[in-house]
């Protein structure tokens, strides 16, 4: 009976395995460079199979001999999202001992102080929050800091006539460990061209990392945060400090 | 559940469709490599 059963259940069980894999894939690859890639090769590997059922030989043959050259093109094309796949399987848990609620309220109170009173004078600013991924690149890329994170330092240091201003800084845990780093650039083409360059750095970082960022406009002085390669619609402080608070409090109760 | 269904339903889709062809695919390629280990093709052509 259990046999009999299992002959039929087995399909749908594959199909599903499958069809997560398939979709993982898909979403990992969604909103990036390499999902047009993607798109181009499903429909080789579509011509491929229609190939051999239709017993093209001509056709099947040259796909055959291209899927084998194209190995090589695709390690390179996706060079990008292997190192990153990679990278976040291997991850380890950042605030590895977990932030008590009451210090992170204190952290994301000082940043959105700073972050709204940048923003009155216009003053742009970067701030990029470490999680997971280690942020060491970089942090070398900019002055090391290594100091308890406040409203005060972080205007301080973008001040138009702070040496610090250029580049941005990054936060781990509670403190402020280096200043006037360099940032990637997103060169994400569904983004339009009018998006500054502060705003493609954020988007580059979230891309590449699982860093919060958060930004002040020097143009408009709006602020922003930006989140695994998507920005976060922010319209007032409250909102901003509850977005901030989900983003660190809520994975942190998911890795518990 | 509902959400979870609504939710990217066009990428969720387009992986369905992927995983049942490609079950299908290989199903077949599996079939027909037991259909030729069980009944071997005989030679045609002629052993000294």
């Amino acid at each position: 009976m259990f046999f009999f059963l299992w002959s039929f259940l087995k399909p749908v069980v594959e199909i599903s395995i499958l069809w997560m894999i398939f979709y993982q894939t898909l979403v990992f690859f969604e909103g990036t460079r390499s999902f047009q890639v993607l798109k181009g090769l499903t429909f080789l590997v579509f011509a491929f199979m229609l190939s051999q059922i239709a017993g093209l030989d001509t056709i099947n043959w040259l796909l055959t001999k291209l899927f084998g050259i194209s190995i090589i093109a695709l390690l390179i094309i996706f060079q990008q999202e292997l190192r990153l796949g990679l990278a976040r399987l291997g991850q380890q848990h950042l605030f590895n001992i977990a932030l008590e609620e009451t210090e992170v309220m204190a952290i994301i109170d000082e940043i959105s102080n700073a972050a709204y009173k940048l923003s009155k004078t216009k003053t742009g600013c970067i701030m990029a929050m470490e999680r997971d991924a280690k942020l060491k690149t970089y942090i070398e890329s900019g002055i090391s800091l290594d100091a308890r994170i406040s409203s005060e330092l972080i205007q301080s240091i973008f001040n138009h006539h702070s040496p610090l201003h250029d580049g941005g800084i990054v936060i781990r845990r509670d403190r402020i460990v280096a200043a006037a780093c360099l940032f990637p650039l997103s060169d994400n083409p569904s983004f339009s061209k009018i998006i500054g360059t502060r705003h493609r750095a954020a988007l580059g970082l979230t891309e590449q990392t699982d860093a919060i960022v958060i930004m002040v406009s020097e143009e408009s002085g709006e602020v922003s945060i930006a989140s695994d390669g998507r920005f976060i619609p922010v319209i007032n402080r409250d909102r901003f400090t509850h977005i901030l608070k989900n983003l660190i409090v809520g994975a942190q109760k998911q890795k518990k | 559940m509902k959400k979870w269904f609504t939710h990217n339903m066009g990428l969720k889709l387009i992986a369905l469709g992927l995983a049942i062809i490609t079950w299908i695919y290989v199903s077949g390629e599996i079939l027909r490599n037991k259909k030729a280990q069980t009944f071997p093709q005989k030679s045609t052509t002629a052993t000294p």
